[in-house]
């Protein structure tokens, strides 16, 4: 990713506009917070996470953080710690 | 917020898949890919945990199928469970026609064929025989004969669910602008490589789309040149979506015209955006 150019997509997003970013947990997890905070229960956002490359616990902070129209989506969910999805999806429902 | 899980069928460990299923709520969709690489048994007890509750998407590999795993999927599947096939053309077309018939209206499939690789009428009979709970398409559409195509959307008409997909990049006489005029109101017809159309013909799809037909095209980011999204985005109708991939290397100003036009227009498409 480049500057800011992500917040600003999202910022300027109406409601027929949909942003995604791949590759999420090598977003600094400030960034995606502030993203989720952006999208709100309104934008329709999502953010995909490679299980295989998960750090810390960025993935559970954006599940606790997504609001009613983001997605947050782990590809590679096989390789990803199995205590780390099944607390993303008590989170989630 | 809805959370989708991707397993990998052929890289399977321990239980996971099994443990994570059962977990799964309401807002939680699990995914398998490359079923036909998972062990029927744990295929079958995946479909029971789902029962007519749970999400669960299982996708095969035509050319991959063995012994009638395929079948014994959709056969067992509920009410919330999809089952796709990829490759589909590679697939014996009876054993493709028996498992359209068996999903009906209550089920839900997908066949993808890539259009490149179609043998005899293999699509054209599956859309005929597809009811409302199976849709089909084509990927690589631009490669398809167009004789078939038409063949199929024509078969499709008004009620089938089909689409078709053709490479910018690749196009052929005025093969996409056939596919879109005869596409009836349940087809969708989508370019990606967007950014490689003339200019000239991506307006006048846009025009053949109007406000009713289902069209969409994908542009790259990176390859942006003049200001064809912006102008894609302004004439687009309705029922069409314009979607940019690669954006974090689009110039922010042509995508942010672009978001903000949407903005402003009383009807306006969709637009996607895929940061990476």
């Amino acid at each position: 990713m480049t500057a800011n150019n992500l917040q600003q997509a999202l910022t300027a997003a109406g409601s027929k506009t949909k942003i995604s970013v791949n590759t999420a947990q090598a977003v600094n997890i400030s960034t995606m917070l502030q993203l989720l905070s952006i999208a709100g229960a309104s934008k329709l956002f999502s953010a995909t996470f490679n299980g295989a490359q998960l750090t810390a616990n960025n993935l559970q902070q954006a599940v606790s953080n997504a609001g009613a129209n983001t997605t947050i989506i782990v590809a590679s969910a096989q390789s990803a710690p199995i205590a780390t999805i099944l607390d993303i999806i008590g989170t989630a429902g | 917020m809805k959370l989708v899980l991707n397993f990998d069928g052929s890289a399977l460990t321990t239980n996971n898949l099994q443990q994570a299923m059962t977990a799964a709520g309401a807002n939680t969709t699990i995914n398998i890919d490359t079923a036909q690489a998972v062990n029927i048994t744990t295929l079958l007890q995946m479909i029971g945990i789902a029962g007519n509750i749970k999400h669960l998407n299982a996708t095969f590999n035509g050319a991959q199928l063995t012994s009638n795993n395929l079948q014994q999927t959709v056969n067992a599947s509920g009410s919330n469970t999809s089952i796709a096939v990829n490759t589909a053309q590679a697939v014996n077309i009876n054993t493709l026609l028996s498992i359209i018939a068996s999903v009906g209206t209550t089920k839900h499939f997908s066949a993808d064929f890539n259009g490149a690789q179609l043998t005899a009428n293999n699509l054209q009979q599956a859309v005929t025989a597809a009811q409302s709970g199976t849709s089909i398409s084509v990927n690589t559409a631009q490669a398809a004969n167009i004789t078939a195509l038409l063949e199929a959307i024509n078969d499709a008409g008004n009620s089938k669910i089909f689409s078709a997909n053709f490479n910018g990049a690749q196009l052929s006489g005025t093969n996409l602008q056939q596919a879109l005029t005869a596409a009836g109101t349940n087809t969708s017809i989508g370019v990606n490589t967007a950014q490689a159309v003339n200019i000239t013909t991506l307006l006048q799809l846009l025009s053949i789309a109007g406000n009713t037909k289902k069209f969409s095209a994908d542009f790259n980011g990176a390859q942006l040149t003049s200001n064809n999204l912006q102008q894609a985005v302004s004439a687009a109708g309705t029922n069409v979506s314009i979607s940019v991939n690669t954006a974090q290397a689009a110039n922010i100003t042509a995508l942010l015209q672009a978001i903000q036009t949407l903005a402003t227009q009383r009807t306006s498409a969709p637009i996607s955006t895929v940061h990476s």
